[in-house]
C-alpha cells in the first residue's frame, strides 16, 4: 500500500502543472516514508516508548525520535514552500510550472 | 583546546552567535546581528586553521559521540573533511568582502542559520545528523536565494532538494532496517545483510546525492537557483552548499562500495559523470546570460570529481574540490563589476585579466591547477580525454562568445589579491605536477585559441539553434523531475545487473 502512494505522489510530482499540487504530493511522499521507517520499529501489542510508564515490551523508539525531527523539517518545508508560491503568484498571477518556467 | 572540542564546537559558533544576537534583538531591542556574523566568522577561520593544522597528517576517524547510547548524535572528523573544511573556509574568506550586501537582520540571522548547516554537515558523524544539517542548511538556503524575489528559483530548489532528501530518507530505512546502527561505518554489518538491502541502500543514497550534486540529468536548477540571488549567496551555494551531495557520494556510497568491492556502483557514477562534464559545456555555449554559465558550470567540476571518485582518486577529487571553491567564489564577486548588454561586457581590465584565469581554471587548461589534478584521471582511457576536450572547448567558447569593452568601474583588487594568494598557495599544496605531454599541450593551446578567436563568430552562425539545449534536455519543471524517475530507475537497472 505504501508503495502505490508513493507511485501516485510521484505521479502527481512530475504530471501535474500546479506548483501547490506538487507540494502536496510531496508531502504525501514525504508522509509516506515517515511511515515506513516507522513501521520498522513497530510490535503487534507492544507499548508506547515512554519513560516511566510500566515496565512492558515497548516498540522500538529510535524510528520515532528520528521521524520526529523528519516530521518538524516537513513542516518548516511546506510553510516556506506555500509562503514562496503566495509570493510568487503575487508577482506572476499564475501558479502553472509550464508558464513559470524561465527556460 | 584540544581537537575533539574544536570539532564540536566548530558548527555551534554560528548558531551561538545567531543565539546571541536574537535575544539582544528581543530583549533590548537592538541589531547586533551584523558584530555577530563578523566575530563568528573570525571565530569559526580560527577554529577552521586549527583543524586544518590538527589533521593534516591525521590517520583514521575520529569519533564522538555525545552520550553513551548507541544511537547518540556523533560527530566525526577524518583527513578527507578536511578538503570539505577548506571549500567551506574559502567563501567564508571571500564573504567578509560582501557583508553589506545582507542589509537586514532577518538576513543576517538567517545566514548564520545556513553557516550552522553547512558547519554541521562537515563534523556530522552519522546519517541522521548528516540530514538533519544538511536540511537547516538548505532550508536557509531556500530563503537566501529568493532575497532578490526570484521565488521560482526558490521553489525549484526545494522541489529538487525535498524530491533527494526523500531518497536520503529512504536509503536512512533500509540501513536501520538491515539493523545497524546510523553511522558512516556500516560497511562491515553489510557483509550479513538479507540479500539485496545493499544493493537498494546504494540506489537510494546515489540517487539522492547525484541529485544534491547536480549529476547529469538532474543538473539544471543549479544554473537557475545558484545565479539567482546576491554573489555572497552564489558563492557559498556554488563553492560548498552543491558539494554536500559530493560528501554523501564518498561517505555513503563510493567508500562503502569500495570496501565491498561492489563495482556496479563504480560502474554508474562513471556513466553519469561522463555526461556530466559534457551537458555544461552545451548549456555554457548557447545560454546568453553570464551569471548562469558561471553557475551552471560547476556542474563539469561535479562531473570530474564524480569520475575521480569512482577511481577511488580521493585525494585529486577533493583537491578539484578545494580548488573550484577560490575560482567559482571570485567568479562570483567578479561578476559584480561587469555589465552585460546583449553580448557585450563592460568592466575594468583588471576586472577580464583576472575573469580570464578564472575561465582557465573552470575549463582546465594548462597551466591552470585544475589540468594538473585532472591529469591522472584522463590518462585512464580515451574516451575521457575526448569527452574532456570537448567539454573544455565548448565551455571555454561559451565564456569567451562574449565581446568586451573597457570602462571605468570599481575594480574588485583585495578580493583579486586574495584568489590569487589562495591559488597559488594550492600550487604548492595539491599539485602533483604530472608533465604534461607536447602534443596534448599543442591540443589545448589550438581549442583555447579556436575557442578565443572563433567562439563569438560561431555563436552567432549557430544562435538559431540557440535553445537547443532548453528544448532537448530542459523541458521544463515537469521533464525535469521526470528525470528524477530515470535516474532512478537508471541506477535500480545498473546496480542490480552488477549484483547478478
Amino acid at each position: 500500500m505504501n508503495l502505490l502512494i508513493v507511485a501516485l505522489a510521484m505521479y502527481g510530482l512530475i504530471v501535474s502543472d500546479n506548483l501547490i499540487r506538487k507540494i502536496m504530493c510531496l508531502t504525501i511522499l514525504e508522509s509516506m516514508i515517515i511511515l515506513a521507517f516507522l513501521g520498522t520499529g513497530y510490535a503487534e501489542g507492544r507499548a508506547a516508548p515512554i519513560l516511566g510508564a510500566a515496565a512492558e515490551p515497548m516498540v522500538d523508539p529510535v524510528p520515532q525520535a528520528l521521524m520526529l525531527t523528519a516530521i518538524v523539517i516537513g513542516v518548516c518545508f511546506n510553510s516556506l514552500a506555500l509562503a514562496f508560491i503566495v509570493k510568487l503568484y503575487q508577482k506572476t498571477r499564475t501558479l502553472k510550472a509550464s508558464e513559470l518556467h524561465e527556460f | 583546546m584540544n581537537s575533539e572540542t574544536l570539532i564540536v564546537a566548530f558548527p555551534l559558533i554560528p548558531l551561538f552567535a545567531l543565539g546571541v544576537a536574537v535575544t539582544v534583538h528581543l530583549l533590548l531591542r537592538r541589531d547586533i546581528s551584523r558584530h555577530a556574523v563578523v566575530a563568528s566568522h573570525a571565530l569559526q577561520l580560527a577554529a577552521g586553521i586549527m583543524l586544518l593544522i590538527a589533521f593534516r597528517d591525521a590517520q583514521g576517524t575520529v569519533r564522538i559521540p555525545l552520550a553513551k547510547f548507541a544511537y547518540s548524535i556523533e560527530f566525526a572528523f577524518d583527513r578527507h573533511r578536511l578538503y570539505f573544511l577548506a571549500a567551506y573556509l574559502t567563501p567564508l574568506i571571500f564573504s567578509v568582502f560582501r557583508l553589506r550586501q545582507l542589509d537586514s537582520f532577518l538576513l543576517r540571522v538567517i545566514f548564520l542559520f545556513y553557516l550552522g548547516g553547512c558547519s554541521g554537515l562537515i563534523v556530522a558523524g552519522d546519517v541522521f545528523n548528516f540530514f538533519v544539517s544538511y536540511e537547516l542548511m538548505i532550508m536557509a538556503a531556500y530563503v537566501l536565494i529568493a532575497v532578490r524575489r526570484d521565488y521560482f528559483a526558490s521553489v525549484k530548489y526545494m522541489l529538487f532538494g525535498a524530491v533527494s532528501s526523500a531518497f536520503f530518507l529512504a536509503g536512512i530505512i533500509t540501513l536501520y532496517a538491515s539493523g545497524e546502527y546510523l553511522g558512516f561505518e556500516f560497511v562491515d554489518g553489510a557483509r550479513s545483510w538479507p540479500a539485496g538491502n545493499f544493493i537498494w541502500l546504494m540506489v537510494f543514497f546515489s540517487t539522492a546525492f547525484f541529485i544534491k550534486g547536480a549529476f547529469f540529468p538532474v543538473s539544471s536548477w543549479v544554473s537557475t537557483c545558484h545565479s539567482a540571488t546576491i554573489s555572497l549567496v552564489s558563492a557559498f551555494l556554488g563553492s560548498f552548499t552543491v558539494f554536500s551531495g559530493i560528501f554523501g557520494l564518498l561517505y555513503l556510497v563510493v567508500k562503502p562500495a569500495a570496501a565491498l568491492d561492489f563495482q556496479a556502483v563504480f560502474v554508474l557514477v562513471r556513466g553519469i559523470s561522463l555526461l556530466t562534464i559534457l551537458l555544461p559545456g552545451l548549456f555554457a555555449f548557447f545560454e546568453p546570460d553570464l551569471k548562469r554559465i558561471v553557475a551552471g558550470s560547476t556542474v563539469y567540476t561535479m562531473g570530474f570529481i564524480g569520475l575521480m571518485l569512482s577511481y577511488q582518486l580521493y585525494d585529486a577529487a577533493l583537491a578539484y574540490m578545494v580548488v573550484h571553491a577560490v575560482y567559482k567564489s571570485l567568479m562570483f564577486y567578479l561578476l559584480d563589476n561587469v555589465r552585460l548588454e546583449g553580448t557585450t561586457l563592460t568592466g575594468r581590465t583588471s576586472t577580464f585579466i583576472a575573469g580570464a584565469v578564472c575561465v582557465l581554471f573552470t575549463t582546465g587548461f594548462f597551466p591552470s591547477l585544475v589540468h594538473f589534478v585532472k591529469a591522472p584521471l584522463l590518462a585512464e582511457q580515451m574516451i575521457y580525454r575526448m569527452t574532456a576536450m570537448t567539454a573544455m572547448f565548448l565551455l571555454a567558447a561559451g565564456f569567451l562568445k562574449y565581446r568586451r569593452t573597457v570602462s571605468d568601474e570599481p575594480a574588485e583588487t583585495r578580493v583579486i589579491a586574495l584568489a590569487g594568494a589562495g591559488l597559488l598557495l594550492y600550487y604548492f599544496l595539491f599539485s602533483s605536477w604530472t608533465r604534461p605531454g607536447i602534443g596534448g599541450l599543442l591540443v589545448e593551446a589550438g581549442l583555447l585559441a579556436a575557442a578565443f578567436f572563433g567562439a563569438p563568430r560561431l555563436f552567432t552562425a549557430l544562435s538559431r539553434f540557440s535553445s537547443l539545449d532548453r528544448r532537448w534536455v530542459f523541458a521544463g519543471l515537469n521533464a525535469e523531475l521526470f528525470y528524477v524517475l530515470l535516474l532512478f530507475a537508471f541506477a535500480l537497472i545498473v546496480l542490480m545487473a552488477g549484483a547478478n
